[in-house]
């Protein structure tokens, strides 16, 4: 609880008062941040969940707004481990205790561990102008992540380029990413089936060299 | 506008044609091979026919295990995008878009000389488009159908048309008769040309014939007896006519002789026989050889040829004498063909029916008489008024059936019509041929005709016969296969701008409509190409009939 490094940070969610949020100046309620901005890049950003195991979903829309630009990024990792680097948790569960158990017996093990999310930056908006191509400086470190809401995520898709940022990424499960990407997007679009068509096209287009590819992303959209 | 787009062109060139990629929204199976589209270039708009469809794919593997049907989601993702069809598109014409300099935009459309860009997008033809094509209504411009997939009118400009020889082509059946109908009615309501039809089968003249059960009116009770004529060779034909037809052994000449070969069954030896009695015995020559009384002795030392070779000669010319329009000697004024030359000088539209006379031995020699005859007076008078001597005649169409019997590759070096298909107009006199084994006509005949109008063929040659002379045929043998056998045609040549596949215009109460009104609004339409000088073109139908001698002066 004492320390400012460890856990997800329960003690300190000012933002989270209400009272205290600016934007209750313009009458507009502003969600909670669900995490941090820990190690940043212009292609990717790592942040540090406000509250153990609160991640956005695996292919979801984040945001880190500065007073230039908001940066979008699409949640590519899911992680939670121990705090410290290198240090691994260990095996809790004695005598039939399990699960939810282990936690209610051991409050103290969410100061021992972290949930970390990294998504790959895929846009940054500067004014009106929604741009799909990475930002000229990385989102800053310890800046506050919100989840976009879902006209955000409407207007983000209206233009389907960042599935290429999506296929070029190296370290990520990028199929199962993209799958997951268009599911969520669709369910944000005015109308699901004909986003998913117009999300397949441009797929199909993109890996129009890669057939087994495509319908392997394909069967993962239909439901 | 978006919505008519077909799609973009990808790559191509001027001679291989044009390959467009269609876009996603669009389905193949809206695109007709024969379509007309426009291409709109940077500085031209193309026209131009689609001549193949294709389906194409980006990937093999696709091709090698292609979604199942009921994976309705990845059919609609993959169509349009990793499969997509193609269309090949030949242009034909290009036309400078407004605002150019290009004299083009003043005189309509030109041949291609060059191709659009890349990315040029394609459109669907509109009637715009048609009329920039073939050109807005007028006196000389008849309508002979419409386009395949579209209701806009599609303008054969007639004056070209009969300018030259032309074909009407297709298998039995596939509605030539009809096709050449509205062309007599078009040419007869233009006053563009004066048809003589030899009408082998008594379709085209007076009488309504039932086709299939349905009446069919022919020329006469569309137009009056005033402006056709029913000629016959049956003298007792029971239909209306205005004259019998009949003419003297001695207008049979040797060239007549060995245009029958065939019909009469005559070998080369014979036909060398035949040639050496006309030479010895002059111009009697059939009516001394098949006269009843004829002594064969004295023949074979006349002739000096084989006394064998003579009686059969003679045998096989019977078949000539019996014939019931031939006798051995009519004079001019008798045989009625002065009258009928009359008829046609004075603008009158002239069918000749064969009567009973259904063999194609009597319309074979008739016709070829007779045109012989028609030629002459037409070649003298064309010389005449060269000279300055009495007007020009007027441009004739002449309309023969069952024209490979005449313009076989045998048969086009001697008969007269073998002449007039490759004189041209030089003599104001031309084709038109209606045939169904077009393989069969001379290939330096049908290199000639201008304008063919060719209905569904089946025989491979026939359809090569059809295209013969044409550039860029290839890309038009797909079209010409795939038109149906019922009231489709493809035409092409000197009288349209492009060739084009068309749905041809129904021979039908609203066609006898509009010849009724077009009548009434242009009672008589010379042109200026005709017999008369425009000045008297109107007199000749109110002034009564010149005598032949009046207009050609005495032919002996």
């Amino acid at each position: 609880m004492e320390s400012l490094n460890g856990g997800n940070g329960l003690a300190r969610q000012p933002a989270i008062n209400p009272a205290s949020a600016p934007s209750i100046a313009i009458g507009i309620p502003v969600a909670a941040p669900i995490g941090e901005v820990v190690d940043t890049s212009v292609a990717e950003f790592t942040a540090q969940a406000c509250k153990l195991e609160v991640a956005p979903p695996f292919g979801g829309f984040v945001k880190v707004t500065t007073s230039e630009r908001t940066i979008y990024g699409v949640v590519y990792a899911i992680h939670t481990g121990g705090l410290e680097p290198g240090s691994r948790p260990v095996l809790r569960g004695r005598d039939g205790m399990r699960d939810r158990a282990i936690f209610d017996q051991n409050p103290d093990l969410e100061q021992l561990l972290r949930t970390e999310f990294s998504a790959l930056i895929v846009g940054h908006q500067e004014g009106s102008a929604l741009r799909t191509y990475l930002p000229p400086s990385p989102p800053p470190l310890h800046w506050s992540v919100m989840e976009c809401n879902q006209p955000e995520i409407a207007q983000l898709t209206q233009r389907l380029d960042y599935f290429r940022t999506i296929l070029s990424a190296s370290d990520a499960p990028v199929d199962a990413l993209l799958a997951a990407n268009i599911r969520l997007a669709s369910v944000a679009s005015l109308n699901e089936s004909s986003f998913r068509i117009r999300a397949g096209r441009e797929l199909a287009t993109l890996l129009k060299h890669d057939y087994p590819r495509l319908t392997a992303i394909l069967r993962a959209l239909v439901d | 506008m978006a919505d008519d787009r077909l799609g973009l062109i990808v790559e191509g060139s001027l001679v291989d044609g044009l390959r467009a990629r269609l876009d996603g929204s669009q389905s193949v199976e809206e695109i007709r091979v024969g379509q007309f589209v426009r291409i709109i270039g940077q500085k031209h708009d193309y026209f131009c026919l689609v001549t193949d469809v294709r389906l194409h794919a980006t990937n093999s593997d696709l091709i090698a295990d292609p979604p199942l049907p009921d994976n309705e989601f990845a059919l609609r993702v993959l169509a349009g995008t990793t499969a997509y069809g193609a269309l090949a598109i030949q242009p034909m014409l290009m036309l400078a878009r407004d605002g150019s300099d290009d004299a083009s935009v003043e005189d309509g459309p030109r041949p291609v000389r060059t191709i659009p860009p890349h990315f040029a997008q394609v459109f669907k033809a509109d009637e715009a488009d048609f009329n920039r094509v073939f050109g807005e209504e007028a006196d000389h411009r008849f309508e002979i159908g419409q386009p395949l997939d579209m209701d806009v009118p599609v303008r054969l400009d007639l004056t070209r048309f009969v300018e030259r020889s032309n074909g009407v082509f297709g298998k039995s059946g596939t509605g030539k008769s009809f096709l050449t109908r509205l062309l007599h009615c078009g040419i007869v309501t233009s006053g563009a040309a004066v048809n003589l039809i030899f009408d082998m089968h008594n379709e085209y003249g007076s009488a309504s014939q039932s086709d299939g059960g349905r009446p069919v009116k022919g020329l006469v009770p569309l137009f009056g007896s005033s402006r056709v004529q029913v000629y016959t060779l049956d003298r007792h034909s029971k239909t209306k006519n205005d004259g019998f037809i009949r003419f003297g052994l001695n207008e049979i000449e040797i060239e007549d002789i060995e245009l029958l070969a065939d019909e009469l069954r005559l070998n080369a030896t014979a036909v060398e026989t035949a040639a050496l009695c006309e030479s010895r015995l002059g111009r009697d020559w059939i009516a001394r050889l098949t006269d009843d009384d004829a002594n064969v002795a004295e023949l074979n030392e006349t002739v000096m040829a084989h006394e064998a070779s003579i009686s059969a000669l003679q045998r096989k010319l019977m078949m000539i004498r019996n014939l019931s329009f031939i006798e051995p000697r009519v004079s001019q004024k008798d045989s009625g063909l002065d009258r009928l030359i009359e008829s046609l000088a004075k603008k009158q539209h002239v069918v000749l029916e064969f009567g009973h006379h259904s063999s194609l031995l009597a319309y074979m020699l008739a016709a070829n008489v007779i045109t012989r005859r028609i030629h002459r007076v037409w070649t003298q008078r064309i010389e005449e008024n060269k000279q300055g001597r009495g007007p020009e005649p007027p441009q004739l169409m002449i309309t023969i059936e069952e024209a490979h019997k005449f313009l076989n590759s045998r048969a086009a070096n001697q008969t007269i019509f073998g002449t007039i298909a490759r004189e041209l107009r030089k003599y104001n006199v031309t084709l038109l041929v209606v045939d169904q084994r077009p393989s069969g006509i001379d290939d330096e005949v049908l290199s000639q005709l201008g304008t063919r109008i060719t209905c569904a063929l089946n025989d491979d040659k026939d359809i090569d016969a059809t295209l013969a002379g044409v550039s860029g045929a290839g890309h038009l043998r797909a079209i010409l296969a795939s038109l149906d056998s019922r009231q489709q045609a493809m035409i092409l040549g000197h009288a349209v701008p492009m060739p084009m596949a068309l749905r041809t215009r129904s021979y039908d109460d609203a066609f006898y409509a509009w010849i009724a009104e077009t009548a009434s609004r242009r009672p008589v339409t010379p042109t200026s190409q005709g017999w008369h000088q425009s000045g008297d073109a109107v007199a000749t139908t109110v002034r009564p009939a010149r005598r032949y001698e009046e207009l050609f002066g005495k032919d002996d």
